[in-house]
């Protein structure tokens, strides 16, 4: 289906991957607009069952931004992300989720053009899986 | 994946070693690398650009005596030579190079530098010879191949056998 | 649920000129805003960050009773602070004011006015939702410990904490070596005036010792930062010297006897010293120092000769038996002046550095013109003592280069490469000093006449091209380079082959940006808040910092750099107190079942245990508000304060919404 526009919610981390993205937009680059952000203090912030919650209520894809390990503004925030991460890729399997549907990605201020690929090429995962429609299946009590 | 590597990393240097038959006493032999074999050394990635090793130690593997020489790493000319004739000093130059430091054979991985080295000697004179050889021709030589099967002339070998110290009891 | 009326919400969007009206429907956001629940008045305007704009919102605010303000308009980053404060000033708390990213991350990324639109009306959403469930918070008022720690003895730290001392403040000055001075005291003469370096800097040097409101801790380094801006607890380790100082007269009679000896760090290897020995004449504190990891062995103890050799005179300044000490204390603000090391010029296997004696860096060079160094300032050959004739200087080496080494410039080695080559010819007036140059930078106030000065008076030749190879044949080092504005190649027969290698920051940068969770740039030089507008302080708040371990710069822009780190500490401790962010963690104690998940996942250890109530506490002072510990709670006993969990699943159904 070309014609399916994904709905992605991008967890930006603010001190690192919020101003890449931000950079990005400075920089004039384009992307697709299917990744809405929202604004985190850190990647840490992010409990796996927000994620779950996020696929629940309708979004097809759920990514995850925060800063390259060594560089978190809080120490270590990212790293916990990432264990984190790896947890809720399992839930996921179990689920019968796609893994592609959520990603970790490191995005650095500096890293503008990093951020639209990531955009790029996750919105064009997405439409090739199709829409993941949880909704419908699963009474969400938040 | 260029030969060189091949043997270095897929064979491993010291399997060549085993592999000799005829190993090449002592042989003083120039490597010449020339610039593309190095350079850009982020795309290449085959040796250090500016002091590589790569040849010299296969050359001491078969039993030669690799000698260093300034230019070794220093461009030929490459296809300049092809249609000019300005670029024949830096070819003179090289051999000029390896032959002060005492170098009897250059070796080379590349047709166009040979192209360009044994027409830019100026020499006829006996005394100006300097074979060029590829690298594999003497790795042929030190594995047990005939000289003819591996296109090395009557003069080249003479020059090799004569430069060749001799062994002492 | 209680009675609290809904918040009365106005929306606000900005065309921000055509940056962001080119390419995002404003009629549209601002039609469609008016239709989210909870907004009563939705307006725009072109540029709202402007005097009239924010007159606007102040107006609005006012006179439509509004409780919730949403800017849509550029990043959050730019302006929320601006905006905010709009929102005070009509009255309201600070929180109650979002700002919806329409610009960064809307107009200027996409090209589809559709998309641009929709992903507008999205943002908006969010930021209504967000600030309807944001708590009216206050800022924590903190105490501020009115002391200053320094780290780095070199120029910029003797400057910055001669500022804060002289204000009147104490400073704790931690310094690695035996001395103060760093880099400017291996120095001959600095451009552009050639004034002596030691000679100006010395009464800065001895300024500060004799300083009463300055504690310097000299073969110290900070061991532990703990604490936030305002009150930072620092531990500092201090190995010993041995030595009294109070006693030692410097007379040397201990390095005399001393067996051990190690090269020279200050004359950058190119002389010895002993194990036990004065790091240069005008150090500061001028008594000597042992090196117990060259000495022979103090546990046990091998030599002792030193000892012995002090004692005979009756004055035994020299105790064996000392050991580390740890130091801890308090203060507010700590400035990182931990300067610059010289890259590693045996990379740069072109120029054959380390093949060959007379092949050196500048530094090296400086230490030869000196009149304190290896030759007491004559220029000689370090492979045979030969007076050199011709000697090449190659700048930009190992710089400027992103394929294989330094991509950056360091700024100053245009300037002492024209004075070394200066200085060469007036010490040498026979010889030929060859400058292989790219481009010559002599921005700084009378750096370009000295330049000319140098390569019209001395007669230097100065050669535009880079140089390919520096190697030796028959006993005599060759270079080989071009003159690219002759268009010819050039071999030139040198004495002494000088390479102005990069500036690249010092080992204890980065070990100190660790402890100070202050963030490095990509080359590990101690990064600022802003490259344009706050060059002085790190983005960790509390940390400000100074010299080359922030940038390559020269003696002036670091003097300044360090006044005015010195200025904006000094500004931090103007107050007695100190507001901080009130987004914190927060504790419903009700769900807390005193697991202990959360503990030590605080990287600023702002979490406890009651022992009595067996329920988690945060303390809002230390906490910096990351969440980390909210994600971990499974009790959602923690949360947030204004980005809860149910904030934020409202913008996920905002975005997600069609």
């Amino acid at each position: 289906m070309s014609s399916f526009e994904p709905k992605i919610v991008g967890f930006l981390c603010k001190w690192c991957s919020y101003a890449g993205a931000d950079l990005a937009g400075t920089n004039r680059l384009k992307y697709p607009s299917n990744v809405s952000s929202i604004r985190v203090n850190c990647s840490g912030r992010i409990d796996p069952t927000l994620v779950m919650k996020a696929l629940a209520l309708g979004a097809d894809g759920v990514l995850i931004a925060g800063c390259h390990p060594g560089d978190c503004h809080y120490t270590n925030g990212n790293i916990k992300t990432l264990r984190r991460f790896k947890l809720l890729q399992k839930m996921l399997d179990q689920f019968g989720i796609e893994r592609e549907r959520v990603r970790l990605e490191w995005i650095s201020a500096a890293e503008g053009e990093r951020y639209a690929q990531v955009v790029r090429s996750m919105t064009e995962q997405i439409r090739l899986l199709g829409p993941l429609n949880w909704k419908h299946e699963v009474e969400v009590t938040a | 994946m260029h030969f060189l590597e091949v043997l270095r990393d897929r064979i491993g240097f010291e399997r060549v070693e085993k592999a000799v038959k005829a190993p090449l006493k002592g042989l003083r032999v120039g490597a010449y690398y020339g610039c593309l074999l190095l350079r850009p050394p982020g795309e290449m990635k085959l040796d250090d650009p500016n002091r590589p090793s790569v040849m010299e130690d296969l050359l001491t593997r078969l039993g030669c005596t690799p000698i260093d020489y300034p230019a070794r790493t220093q461009c030929c000319g490459s296809y300049l030579n092809i249609s000019t004739l300005e670029s024949e000093p830096l070819a003179r130059g090289i051999i000029e190079s390896a032959r002060n430091s005492g170098a009897k054979v250059l070796a080379v991985s590349c047709p166009l530098c040979k192209y360009n080295l044994e027409t830019g000697r100026n020499g006829s004179a006996a005394e100006d010879y300097m074979p060029i050889v590829y690298f594999t021709q003497l790795l042929g030589l030190a594995l047990g191949l005939d000289p003819q099967q591996l296109q090395l002339d009557a003069q080249k070998m003479q020059s090799i056998r004569e430069t060749q110290p001799v062994e002492v009891a | 649920m209680g009675t609290t009326p809904p918040k009365r919400v106005g929306v606000f969007v900005c065309h921000c000129g055509l940056n962001i009206a080119g390419t995002v429907s404003i009629n549209e956001v601002v039609e469609r805003a008016k239709k989210q629940a909870g907004v009563v008045f939705a307006f725009d305007h072109k540029y709202l960050c402007s005097e009239p704009g924010q007159a606007l919102i102040k107006d609005s605010i006012k006179q439509q009773h509004l409780d919730a303000v949403v800017v849509a308009a550029c990043s959050p980053a730019m302006h929320e602070t601006t905006f905010k404060n709009v929102a005070r000033s009509a009255g309201l708390n600070r929180y109650n004011c979002e700002v919806a990213n329409i610009r960064e991350q809307g107009s200027w990324v996409h090209d589809d006015r559709e998309k641009a639109t929709r992903k507008s009306h999205i943002a908006v959403r969010q930021a209504i939702e967000k600030v309807k469930l944001n708590e009216a918070l206050e800022p924590i008022t903190v105490p501020v410990t009115r002391k200053v720690l320094v780290v780095g003895g070199g120029i910029a730290g003797i400057r910055a904490a001669l500022d804060v001392a002289n204000a009147g403040y104490e400073v704790y000055l931690v310094e690695k070596s035996g001395t103060i001075g760093g880099r400017m005291a291996q120095l001959s003469e600095t451009f552009p005036t050639l004034d002596c370096s030691t000679c100006i800097l010395g009464p800065l040097m001895v300024e500060v010792y004799r300083h009463p409101k300055i504690k310097l801790f000299r073969l110290s380094k900070v061991e532990e930062v703990k604490g936030y801006i305002g009150n930072f607890k620092v531990t500092v380790r201090q190995e010993p010297s041995y030595v009294d100082v109070a006693k030692c007269n410097a007379c040397g009679e201990c390095a005399k006897v001393c067996p051990a000896e190690v090269p020279n760090e200050f004359d950058m290897g190119l002389t010895w010293r002993k194990a036990i020995y004065t790091p240069f004449a005008q150090a500061v504190p001028p008594a000597y120092v042992l090196d117990s990891k060259n000495c022979l062995g103090l546990l046990p103890q091998a030599c002792g000769e030193c000892e012995k050799a002090c004692d005979k005179y009756g004055t035994s300044c020299i105790n064996l038996d000392a050991w580390p000490e740890v130091h801890e204390f308090e203060v507010g603000a700590i400035i990182a002046a931990t300067g610059y090391d010289l890259y590693n010029a045996a990379n740069l296997t072109e120029y054959g550095y380390g093949t060959h004696p007379d092949i050196m860096t500048s530094l090296e060079f400086e230490r030869m013109l000196s009149a304190s160094g290896p030759t007491s300032g004559e220029i000689r050959c370090p492979s045979d003592g030969h007076t050199p004739r011709d000697i090449v200087f190659i700048q930009c080496a190992g710089q400027r280069e992103p394929e294989t080494a330094l991509p950056y410039c360091s700024k100053i080695c245009c300037m002492y490469t024209a004075r070394h080559a200066m200085m060469f010819h007036h010490k040498v007036p026979e010889g030929q000093a060859y400058v292989f140059y790219m481009d010559i930078r002599a921005g700084g106030k009378g750096y370009e006449e000295f330049v000319k000065r140098c390569q019209e008076e001395k007669g230097l030749l100065y050669l535009r091209g880079r140089v390919a190879k520096v190697y030796e044949e028959n006993g005599k080092l060759i270079v080989k380079g071009v003159d690219t504005l002759s268009g010819k190649t050039v071999e030139i027969n040198a004495d002494l082959v000088v390479l102005a290698v990069g500036m690249v920051p010092s080992a204890e940068t980065h070990e100190l940006a660790t402890k100070l969770k202050a963030s490095l740039d990509v080359y590990g030089f101690f990064a600022e808040a802003h490259p344009k507008l706050r060059p002085l302080e790190s983005p960790t708040a509390g940390i400000y910092i100074a010299g080359a371990g922030h940038a390559p710069k020269d003696i002036p822009d670091t003097v300044a750099q360090a006044s005015g780190a010195a200025s904006k500490a000094l500004d931090l401790l103007s107050s007695p107190t100190l507001e901080r962010e009130p987004t914190v963690a927060k504790v419903t104690g009700e769900l807390c079942s005193g697991c202990g998940i959360c503990i030590p996942l605080c990287p600023y250890t702002a979490l406890t245990l009651n022992a009595t109530t067996k329920v988690a506490e945060v303390s809002a002072a230390l906490c910096e508000g990351c969440g980390t510990c909210i994600a971990s709670c499974p009790s959602g006993a923690l949360s947030l304060r204004n980005l809860t969990d149910e904030q934020i699943l409202a913008m996920v159904e905002a975005i997600v919404a069609s």
